[in-house]
């Protein structure tokens, strides 16, 4: 299984934690925050471990950088229109698309679809028309040895659907052309751990089923969460750095990103196997060092992060910190040859940060929100007795 | 239509068939034996009438059969359409074409030698060879569903049985391209044409998203009949269409295969099960995967 920096703003600290921290085995690049010429000028060397994104979601996406893509959808019409890109446009640029990605010689070639926040009844119909056959079209035409991926962008509502769940399904697995599928699920943004079982089931029963046809599973922006889905064996999960990076949402690619405020800074302990606030974790550490002890486990980018009065949102310290660390777990995990061994470590990973909440709760600790508390931990539990019984 | 005013037509017109029996009606179009006075080979040559719905359905049948070049399907050695002037002028030729002779489109395929699958049921029920049998079919299908062509009417007229144990699979009449910017060979309809006792339960409902793998469920069909003689979830003049869809989705055998037949393999009974799946996404989803799974049974 290999891990991939889902890369976002401030690409360059993905790509330092790769290079400098050795946390990951690639990159998913990002044009909607890397322009066309930053990938060019990247070392063969991460381009060939890496992958790019393509981002056809939202295909007249006003956001610059997508400018410098000549291929992306938007950019070969004054104003965009479906039809005409599909009748006129679509093949021209599904080839210049997959001569980019050979080009700068990525690991694999993604094949990009549309985001749809709707059940469409057609979105199978859409999919196909816009980027899908005409890519598989122009790679029938070129003999290249690269695996290949069907982005799949899903909402929970469409894999909750029996029906709707069993046309995906149907769908992606028609193409024997392909290897697998880099799914991207809209899980909802609140709470920032997902704690719903039923969700979280429904999920791995999609992933399960994608799998039972031979096709490998890329799971796009995880979060914590993503140290579950070893247990699955998928191809691969992803760690990131800001919070869109760790869970998709089609807003990013919008052309004003709504954003009430900016993001309280949070530190991510991998033993609580959650990010807690800094401030909180501050005062945990000056009030109560004996759990601190317990909680923390040090990289030299916390190390500096807590040394710091204030957190900024362009200090990379906490990402890069989080990004090892997580990388870390990851690895430990794959160590271990047997899913079931694997899932009975996550279980104990699981028990011993609740265990530990219940020490900060017991010594009176008051979290100031409930993304910083480990609720979701029981309902991964859970998660994990569900999984035990499937493996 | 009387088979000898063709065949003098078409030799007339510099080819050297002459229709001998008729083989099969199917619908409007007329299949017959025929033999080619040059090379002393055998032919079969369908007559159609040249109507608005056989028209299409023709020439993409041809177009598939001509796109293929294999041992696995007949090839097509003439594709005439005989119009209205051409009939005219062999009015003028002949006066014994007058009011005997109509437009009509003529398509001249190779003969396949082949022997009745009732006299190889025994043979097939032996699973070494059903297996060996199978494999070859699926070599043939996965040339078609490479093509994005589903066949969409599998069943044993349609997969002839050589000399030599191999399949030739024919007719694609009502063959469907999966490719979104190409016409379906025959239209998807509110009923779309099958054979019901071979047809998978997405043929059934009538749904429009069917592909290669439902050529599957057909194959799944034929392989438990061929080693049972029965069909798996009911006979279609014994139930209706709906109590045997509900039986397919369900996974209710009727017929016990392992009661059938316990001296099969549990691999092929697996395989079988696999095929005859409900859902297309729990089929295969790569030819080369069935023809390894029957490999290693």
């Amino acid at each position: 299984m290999k891990i991939f920096h889902q890369a976002g703003h401030n690409t360059n600290w993905n790509i330092d934690s790769f290079r400098k921290d050795n946390s990951g085995d690639g990159i998913i690049f990002s044009p909607v925050h890397y322009p066309a010429n930053n990938i060019s000028r990247l070392p063969d060397k991460i381009k060939n471990q890496s992958l790019f994104d393509p981002q056809y979601y939202i295909p007249d996406s006003a956001k610059k950088k997508f400018e410098t893509y000549p291929f992306f959808p938007g950019n070969y019409q004054e104003i965009f229109s479906t039809d005409d890109f599909v009748s006129c446009h679509a093949c021209e640029s599904a080839r210049d698309c997959i001569n980019f990605q050979i080009e700068n010689d990525f690991d694999s070639i993604i094949i990009p679809a549309r985001y749809f926040s709707d059940m469409f009844p057609d979105y199978i119909e859409l999919q196909k028309t816009f980027s899908v056959e005409p890519f598989l079209g122009e790679l029938k035409k070129i003999n290249i040895e690269k695996n290949v991926f069907l982005t799949l962008p899903v909402t929970t509502a469409m894999i909750k659907h029996e029906l709707y769940r069993t046309d995906l399904l149907n769908w992606v697995t028609s193409y024997p052309e392909i290897d697998g599928v880099y799914l991207l699920n809209e899980f909802p943004i609140i709470p920032k751990q997902i704690s719903d079982l039923d969700m979280l089931i429904d999920y791995v029963n999609f992933i399960m089923e994608i799998q039972n046809a031979d096709l490998c599973i890329i799971c796009g922006y995880c979060n914590t969460e993503g140290l579950i889905w070893t247990i699955m064996d998928v191809y691969s999960a992803t760690i990131g750095t800001y919070e869109n990076t760790r869970r998709f949402s089609i807003n990013k690619f919008l052309e004003s990103e709504t954003r009430v405020r900016g993001p309280i800074p949070r530190l991510y302990f991998p033993l609580l196997l959650n990010w807690i606030r800094i401030d909180e974790a501050v005062e945990i550490r000056d009030d109560f060092p004996e759990i601190w002890e317990r909680i923390y486990l040090p990289t030299k980018h916390s190390e500096k992060q807590l040394v710091k009065e204030r957190h900024h949102a362009n200090h990379y310290e906490p990402y890069r910190h989080h990004l090892e660390s997580i990388n870390k777990q990851f690895e430990d995990l794959l160590m271990i040859t047997s899913g079931l061994d694997r899932l009975n470590t996550l279980d104990d990973m699981i028990s011993n940060a609740i265990n530990l909440y219940k020490e900060i709760q017991s010594e009176g600790v008051q979290f100031r929100d409930v993304d910083s508390e480990g609720r979701h931990l029981y309902e991964w539990r859970r998660l994990l007795r569900y999984l035990r019984k499937k493996l | 239509m009387n088979i000898d005013i063709i065949s003098k037509a078409i030799q007339l017109l510099g080819f050297t068939y002459q229709i001998e029996s008729p083989l099969i009606k199917s619908g409007q179009r007329k299949v017959y034996i025929a033999s080619d006075l040059g090379s002393k080979k055998k032919v079969v040559i369908k007559i159609s009438p040249p109507d608005p719905l056989s028209v299409p359905r023709i020439q993409r049948e041809i177009k598939v059969l001509e796109s293929l070049n294999s041992k696995y399907f007949p090839k097509i050695l003439l594709d005439l359409y005989l119009s209205a002037e051409i009939v005219a002028d062999l009015y003028d030729i002949d006066p014994i074409f007058r009011d005997n002779l109509f437009p009509v489109f003529i398509t001249v395929e190779e003969y396949i030698h082949n022997t009745p699958w009732l006299e190889n049921l025994d043979k097939m029920r032996d699973p070494d060879h059903l297996i060996s049998f199978f494999i070859e079919c699926f070599y043939a299908l996965s040339q078609i569903w490479e093509k994005k062509i589903v066949h969409r009417d599998l069943k044993p007229p349609n997969i002839l049985i050589t000399n030599k144990f191999k399949p030739v699979i024919i007719d694609f009449g009502i063959a469907k391209s999966l490719r979104t910017d190409t016409q379906d060979i025959t239209p998807v309809g509110f009923d779309s044409p099958k054979t019901w006792q071979f047809a998978a339960p997405e043929q059934i409902e009538n749904r429009k998203d069917i592909d290669y793998r439902t050529d599957q469920y057909a194959i799944g069909i034929l392989i438990f009949w061929a080693l049972t003689g029965k069909f798996p979830f009911g006979r279609f003049d014994q139930l209706s269409p709906q109590e045997i869809l509900i039986n397919m989705k369900d996974k209710k055998y009727l017929v016990n295969i392992i009661d059938e037949r316990p001296d099969l393999p549990e691999a092929l009974t697996n395989l079988i099960r696999r095929l005859l799946e409900p859902q297309m996404y729990k089929r295969f989803r790569k030819p080369e995967s069935i023809i390894t799974a029957l490999k290693n049974i």
